[in-house]
């Protein structure tokens, strides 16, 4: 079995290593509950949604959910003007994930690049895969 | 992997309450204290009438003067019966002590509405019921009328609430300042914006309107008619708490009476004498103005 202080471990990159990089479907799955995504998320949402609770509690940690927020609501508030505000936390929570998703793709991708592109070449599959 | 995740999501709310009561801002704490407290010109008078008396509106009106000579400032809540910031506000304001001039306080111009947590007594919005330059349009319009025009008010405040933000959400008319020519509405808004929103609520920075003297609202019937410098505020439900609304309505009244010197302030500058609040005439048709729109 190699591990990762193995001094004899080959540098093969890791065969889905090789897939994430010739394959933005599977680079885009991997990032749907990436820890960079969840954490996107989290920021997005937690902040905002303890404002909109209790007003003290915004801090400038909630102002990137709040513009999404705002935003959303008039351009909702633009289409369909009827609507009561507290509807826009449905298409509120779908964009944060979508824009969490985002950004977990670029992460994952920006990650393959780099690893790729180390000097020496990749590292042993297991390490590979654990940093996967 | 769980428990790793788990552990991220309590930080993150852990940090941002710990951010956001860190961050919160205490509004003007000098400027209230000055308005809950009798001054140096002690303590002032306050008298008791009835408005409408034996009527199902009739309601309470304070008239509260300060030993010293000063402008009179009208304050008006409950116009709207639903807009509970205004009324609660209102209410506090007929225990402040003016350093100078009378507070004149309605804090509930609406009754039937206020009882009944409407926006609307009986005779419908008792805000569309002051045409400029004609008699008011209910018995309910025409009581209050008379009182303005005997207490003939240099300034006069109108406490409301929207339920949107004004520009962002079409119909609403939240966080605006409408204000009469001659009033001072740019310096209110720097002012309350200072005091009352933070830097991460970009969207709730309150604007001043000037708007159309002569409409059917109070505020602009007064300007009108009395030539006094008159404010309609509107603060929003979108996003903000009754505590927060309450705190906006409180500190927008404290800033229009240290504006136009009733109150003792810092910010208040040394040409603010109530002879300057009627240095303009409120129906110059030729300035810069702006229609008050829907739910003011």
């Amino acid at each position: 079995m190699t591990t990762a202080s193995d001094p004899n471990a080959e540098s093969v990159p890791h065969p889905q290593e090789e897939d994430l990089r010739t394959s933005p479907l599977l680079l885009v799955r991997r990032a749907l509950a990436s820890p960079v995504t969840i954490a996107t998320y989290i920021l997005l949402v937690v902040p905002f949604a303890l404002g909109w609770l209790k007003t003290e509690l915004f801090s400038p940690l909630a102002l990137p959910g709040y513009v999404l927020y705002n935003v959303g609501s008039a351009i909702g508030n633009a289409l369909a003007p009827r609507f009561e505000f507290w509807v826009y936390w449905i298409p509120f929570l779908g964009s944060c994930y979508g824009l969490a998703v985002s950004v977990g793709v670029g992460y994952e991708w920006l990650r393959v690049r780099l690893t790729g592109s180390e000097p020496g070449g990749a590292k042993s599959a297991d390490e590979q895969r654990r940093r996967l | 992997m769980r428990r790793r995740r788990a552990l991220a999501a309590v930080t993150a709310l852990a940090g941002t309450a710990t951010a956001g009561l860190a961050s919160s801002r205490t509004g003007n704490d000098r400027l209230l204290s000055v308005a809950r407290t009798p001054g140096e010109a002690g303590e002032a008078s306050t008298s008791t009438e009835r408005l409408l008396p034996g009527t199902v509106h009739e309601t309470p009106l304070y008239s509260i003067e300060s030993h010293r000579d000063g402008p009179t400032a009208m304050v008006f809540g409950g116009i709207h019966g639903d807009e509970r910031s205004g009324i609660r506000v209102a209410h506090e304001v007929a225990d402040w002590h003016p350093d100078a001039g009378t507070i004149v306080v309605v804090p509930e111009t609406n009754r039937v509405a206020v009882e009944n947590d409407a926006r609307m007594g009986t005779d419908g919005d008792l805000n569309r019921q002051f045409p400029g330059g004609k008699s008011p349009t209910s018995t309910l319009a025409a009581g209050i009328w008379d009182a303005v025009e005997r207490h003939d008010p240099d300034v006069v405040l109108d406490l409301h609430r929207s339920l949107g933000i004004y520009g962002l959400h079409r119909e609403y008319v939240g966080q605006v300042v409408f204000h009469s020519a001659a009033a001072r509405g740019k310096s209110l808004v720097d002012a309350l914006n200072d005091d009352a929103v933070p830097w991460y609520l970009p969207f709730h920075r309150f604007t001043a309107q000037e708007s159309t003297a002569g409409g059917p609202l109070l505020f602009q019937k007064v300007a009108h008619e009395l030539d006094a410098a008159t404010y309609l505020f509107e603060t929003t439900e979108f996003l903000l708490d009754q505590a927060t609304r309450t705190q906006q309505a409180r500190l927008v009244t404290a800033h229009v009476l240290a504006l136009h010197g009733l109150l003792e302030s810092e910010q208040t500058p040394a040409n603010s004498t109530p002879s300057n609040t009627r240095t303009k005439t409120a129906t110059d048709s030729t300035e810069r103005s702006s229609e008050t729109r829907a739910d003011s």
